[in-house]
């Protein structure tokens, strides 16, 4: 059974190697075949766990302390499903554009190959190996259009995370000096028996700020609206959807290892700077993808938050936010194709034009926004139902402004502009499952795992007027500050920062931390 | 011991210029500067003096980790193929902006 744990990771990548050396697209249905193994193993294993399987393998059978571990528990199956999802739609998605020549695929199989060894790795050294490969690779996918923007999107993200992974590297050495071991699960039986000093402190904060770096939280937030709003619309939404998220995945295998740290307080800090700052930028912006962008940084904030309560809800909160950004994406990445124009104000009747598109839209700004029925609503309210007042009310003006920015998005839909419109069939197909997937966890499937409670449980009073408060309030924000805007938000709009001062924002980010502790 | 030190200065330095160099090559060459030092940390901190390498048999009493240096092995194939793509990366910007400045790769987009 353990044996099965190779075919997730080398299943993709041995096919993507196929791809590449046949040279030919002809093998693109074969691709369906595997990801569907995938996901039959994967759902499998996972029957397998919950019936109290331990599924733990260590690589060319050496003993746990010197070998690399792959550990397959409830929550690398819940990211191993999601990323099949993730990667099945996206193929869907490219199936009869230009894009999918064979070595575009080859990366993408890659990459899936890739992070499925991240999310089953039980080792510290091999998270650094994997991350860094990840790395590597999405940068090829977002320089793959090889055009200025791109390029230099490209080489920023590629330095700012390496900068990144050399601090979790220190980490590593700092932890392995003090434990002797590389494993996360015999780590955690030794921090149980000895307890922790200073030493696994500084280690710890080491990694977790590397982590910080990698999901793009508030100091450090700047490589991802370049990088996501560069790269083209099938890598966007994998890259916004999905791949940001290693950041996160990261954070939750060191807190179920180090479990007498109270990391509560400092994820709360980070991910409610996060939020605003996101949701305050993403208000200002013009350009679609980068709205969509900077939203992602600050729904990064909000997952942090979550993660400040238990994990559960940092996971529900975590996949219906890939699959709304995945769905928002490829949505506007198709009418940036339509208009050859990216800015809100120039779009125009998008509604007349392409309905079907226009639903997809709205169904994704929807649960962006929190709108009853589907997940973004289910993921908001569980998240509100367990957060103390003085800290809901921060996060009150994060949906507000949310609520504000999605109709910034959605005034495209309205007046009249001709566009011939010409979009495959396979677009709206792929864009239909992430549709699907939105309502299915918005209503038949409410709960994870411990969270054992009906759709009606979230139907309070209270989270009805709480939702309709941000809404209302989110009109208001639009009508006020959305259609003329204010010498601020164009000051707002042109600000990035550059490659020197996002390094030194990265060290001052990191010392606080070792500080804060 | 003397190692240790300079090689934490040494990280510091390359911060440093990460953090004030405003040209794409100079990022690139710190970058490198910084994971050789982190390399060279691991190493010197796991030294010890009278040890050896554990390959003929009856050397197990006195054999040293051979942990770091496998771990460090792929630290820098890793930090060598980032090197790469980022040299191939800055080239294809020089024949885009005809500059390597940050600052100015920035203005000329505009």
């Amino acid at each position: 059974m353990e044996k099965l744990l190779y075919t997730l990771i080398f299943l993709p990548i041995v096919l993507g190697v196929f791809i590449y050396l046949v040279n030919s697209v002809k093998l693109y249905r074969w691709i369906y075949l595997a990801e569907a193994v995938v996901m039959v193993i994967t759902l499998q294993l996972l029957g397998a766990v919950k019936k109290g399987i331990v599924l733990y393998e260590v690589i060319g059978g050496w003993e746990p302390f010197i070998g690399i571990g792959l550990k397959f528990d409830a929550l690398s199956a819940t990211f191993i499903i999601l990323a099949t999802f993730l990667f099945t739609v996206i193929l869907i998605f490219i199936y009869q554009s230009k894009d999918h020549d064979f070595k575009f695929l080859f990366f993408v199989l890659l990459l899936q190959g890739t992070f499925n060894g991240f999310v089953l790795s039980d080792d510290i050294f091999n998270i650094f190996v994997m991350l860094e490969l990840i790395t590597i690779i999405s940068t090829i996918l977002i320089i793959y259009k090889k055009d200025a923007h791109s390029l230099k999107a490209g080489i920023y993200y590629l330095l700012f995370n390496t900068v990144g992974m050399m601090i979790y590297l220190i980490g590593v050495i700092i932890l392995y000096l003090r434990f002797g071991t590389l494993n996360l699960s015999l780590m955690a039986e030794l921090v149980t028996a000895t307890g922790m000093d200073d030493t696994v402190r500084i280690g710890v904060i080491l990694m977790v700020s590397a982590f910080g770096v990698k999901s793009a939280v508030f100091p450090v937030y700047d490589w991802l609206p370049k990088a996501h709003s560069a790269a083209i619309t099938s890598i966007s939404a994998l890259l916004s959807g999905l791949l940001v998220k290693t950041g996160i995945i990261g954070l939750m295998k060191l807190t179920s290892v180090f479990k007498i740290f109270d990391f509560s307080g400092l994820f709360y800090l980070l991910g409610i700077f996060t939020a605003l700052m996101g949701v305050v930028f993403a208000f200002s912006q013009k350009d679609i993808k980068q709205i969509l962008s900077f939203h992602t940084v600050s729904q990064i904030g909000l997952i942090m938050i979550a993660f400040s309560i238990n994990i559960d809800m940092a996971l529900l909160y975590l996949v219906s936010h890939s699959l709304i950004k995945s769905l928002l994406f490829l949505g506007s990445g198709i009418v940036i194709n339509q208009y050859k124009e990216r800015r809100v104000d120039k779009i125009r009747g998008l509604w007349e034009n392409d309905s079907l598109l226009s639903v997809f839209l709205i169904i994704g700004t929807f649960a962006l926004a929190g709108i009853p029925f589907t997940s973004g609503y289910i993921a908001k309210s569980a998240m509100g139902m367990n957060l103390p007042l003085w800290q809901l009310l921060p996060l009150v003006l994060v949906n507000s402004l949310t609520a504000g920015s999605m109709f910034k998005i959605l005034q495209i839909l309205g007046s009249h502009q001709p566009v011939k419109v010409d979009v495959k069939t396979s677009k709206y197909v792929a864009m239909g499952f992430l549709s699907l997937a939105i309502f299915f966890l918005g209503t038949l499937f409410p709960d994870y795992q411990s969270m054992t409670r009906d759709l009606w449980y979230y139907f309070k009073p209270m989270n009805l007027v709480k939702t309709s408060f941000e809404v209302l309030l989110g009109i208001t924000w639009f009508f006020a500050f959305g259609i003329h805007e204010k010498a601020l938000m164009k000051k707002m709009r042109h600000f990035s920062l550059s490659f020197d001062n996002g390094i030194v924002l990265l060290v001052f980010f990191v010392l606080s931390l070792v500080v804060f502790i | 011991m003397i190692v240790i030190y300079m090689v934490i200065m040494a990280i510091l330095i390359a911060f440093l210029g990460l953090g004030t160099s405003k040209n794409l090559i100079k990022s690139i060459m710190f970058l490198n500067l910084l994971q050789a030092n982190i390399i060279l940390l691991f190493i010197s901190f796991s030294y010890k003096a009278d040890t050896i390498p554990p390959i003929m048999p009856g050397t197990i009493e006195r054999m040293t980790d051979p942990m770091p240096q496998a771990l460090m092995i792929t630290a820098i194939v890793i930090g060598a193929s980032v090197t790469a793509l980022a040299l191939m990366f800055s080239i294809k910007i020089f024949h885009h902006f005809g500059t390597l400045d940050w600052d100015l790769i920035k203005k000329r987009m505009d």
